[in-house]
């Protein structure tokens, strides 16, 4: 996949999250469409291509948060790396591996995100981090895993590989 | 195990790169990125938010209209009853204006000034995360807008500008756990804090044991720390929590704006937010000094300045 085509559909996701994914809240927090889609992409695609889309889209999303910079970007770089541990071709077309490894990378984002606003910005209330945002955002991700998953299986198929040098 | 050191050097070059930009960031040097940005997107962001609200009004237009016949005939009565309460009010307006024109009074009362000088915003976009509270707007620099201004829709106080570019504004609620705004309960003008939670709640700290609460009762902002103007409807008292042991009684507050449905939003130019840790940074050594308590008799050393 083009990577000029890469961030500009990573910036469309960041933008999704950030006016339509606040209004579908459920157990009072709404799923994170980034999160899921960098997830996905590291399962299908590993590491390599899974820290780019973390790198890109984490710098997106930071930029339309009010959160200190860099705070999405940490988290989800460290997601995404634990998520392509995941990333094996048997497994490619198995639904169970991301729904395991979403509530996992999901815990780690969230619980990286709030040391980071605990460092950087005000005390934070951990009991009530985990069990008003991460145990619930656990939740709504491991439900909406599977759309998001098969949505990004089929690019997957369509797109090439991403041809990248660090 | 190749492949794993590679990811990890990988991981831990990137790390290192954020690291750099979130210290820049702390800097303020990031400022000027994150506006060009915004600025290119805030209006695919408008659009974006138009289209959504456009979908869920859709979507719940069935839902509404089965629930109107039910709501038609209860503020059928309300109504009633407010007609009634309102000539009321306007009898205590007229006797309240009266009044202040007999003794002279000519408090600028913020609402006065609000009316005078407000900017509208529209809400194009919300906080990716779930850990803060905050919106994007559609005004900034360009609109006269800038950081610390109270923010307001038709129903109360939202929050305060976070940070601001020149299209575009970030609002941080007051549902925020790093927000608080000096308050006051309306009936008995007990005094306290009011402080956002995760999960949106709000809560109404540092109320006076000795003071009543009910459940019902309206807070207000009380001006007090001068970052709010006086007599904004904050929310409602819903759960007091009161124990003997503890200094202070608890509020569990519901705000009176609906974060959720919020499509305009006031900002407050004409205010000022005061800046008291300045202040008291600012002043200067007291021109008195009490001597420590172990001295016999405390002296008072020249004159305390007016």
């Amino acid at each position: 996949m083009n990577a000029y085509l890469t961030i500009a559909a990573l910036v469309i996701v960041a933008m999704l999250q950030s006016t339509v994914m606040p209004r579908i809240m459920v157990l009072g927090v709404h799923p994170d469409l980034m999160l899921l889609v960098v997830t996905s992409w590291s399962l299908l695609r590993g590491a390599h291509e899974g820290m780019f889309w973390a790198l890109v889209g984490g710098i997106a999303v930071d930029l339309f948060s009010g959160a200190p910079f860099g705070v999405f970007t940490l988290s989800l770089l460290i997601a995404s790396f634990l998520s392509s541990l995941g990333e094996r071709n048997v497994f490619r077309l198995d639904l169970l591996i991301p729904i395991l490894i979403i509530p996992l990378a999901t815990l780690v984002q969230n619980a990286i995100m709030l040391a980071l606003l605990w460092a950087l910005r005000e005390p934070a209330n951990w009991g009530a981090g985990f069990a008003r945002v991460i145990f619930p955002a656990m939740l709504v991700n491991t439900i909406s895993m599977p759309m998001v998953y098969l949505a990004m299986r089929t690019l997957d198929r369509h797109a090439g590989r991403e041809v990248m040098a660090w | 195990m190749q492949g794993l050191r590679s990811r990890a050097l990988v991981l831990g070059t990137l790390a290192l790169l954020v690291v750099i930009g979130l210290i820049f960031d702390e800097l303020g040097a990031l400022g000027p990125l994150q506006g060009i940005f915004l600025q290119i997107t805030t209006p695919f962001q408008r659009l974006l938010h138009g289209l959504t609200n456009r979908l869920i009004d859709t979507s719940q237009s069935w839902r509404d209209l089965r629930d109107l016949r039910a709501r038609n005939q209860q503020l059928e009565s309300l109504v009633d009853q407010l007609m009634i309460e309102n000539v009321r009010l306007k009898e205590v307006e007229a006797q309240n204006e009266d009044l202040r024109r007999k003794l002279g009074f000519s408090e600028t009362h913020p609402e006065y000034i609000l009316k005078a000088a407000e900017v509208k915003g529209r809400v194009i976009g919300y906080e990716p995360g779930n850990f803060m509270s905050v919106l994007v707007i559609d005004v900034g620099k360009r609109h006269g807008i800038r950081k610390g201004m109270p923010v307001v829709s038709e129903r109360g106080l939202v929050g305060r500008i976070y940070s601001v570019g020149t299209n575009w504004a970030k609002v941080l609620l007051i549902t925020d756990p790093s927000s608080s705004v000096a308050a006051l309960i309306q009936s008995s003008r007990a005094p306290g804090v009011v402080s956002g939670h995760l999960g949106r709640e709000l809560t109404m700290n540092y109320l006076p044991q000795e003071e009543t609460v009910n459940v019902g009762d309206v807070v207000l902002t009380s001006g007090m720390g001068g970052d709010h103007p006086k007599g904004l409807v904050i929310g409602q008292v819903v759960q007091v929590r009161r124990r003997d042991i503890d200094p202070f009684q608890e509020a569990l507050v519901r705000p009176a704006v609906n974060f959720d449905k919020l499509e305009n939003v006031l900002v407050i130019t004409s205010f000022e937010p005061v800046d008291v840790q300045g202040a008291i940074d600012q002043e200067p050594t007291p021109a008195y000094t009490l001597t420590p308590k172990s001295a016999v008799e405390p002296k008072i050393q020249g004159t305390p300045t007016p």
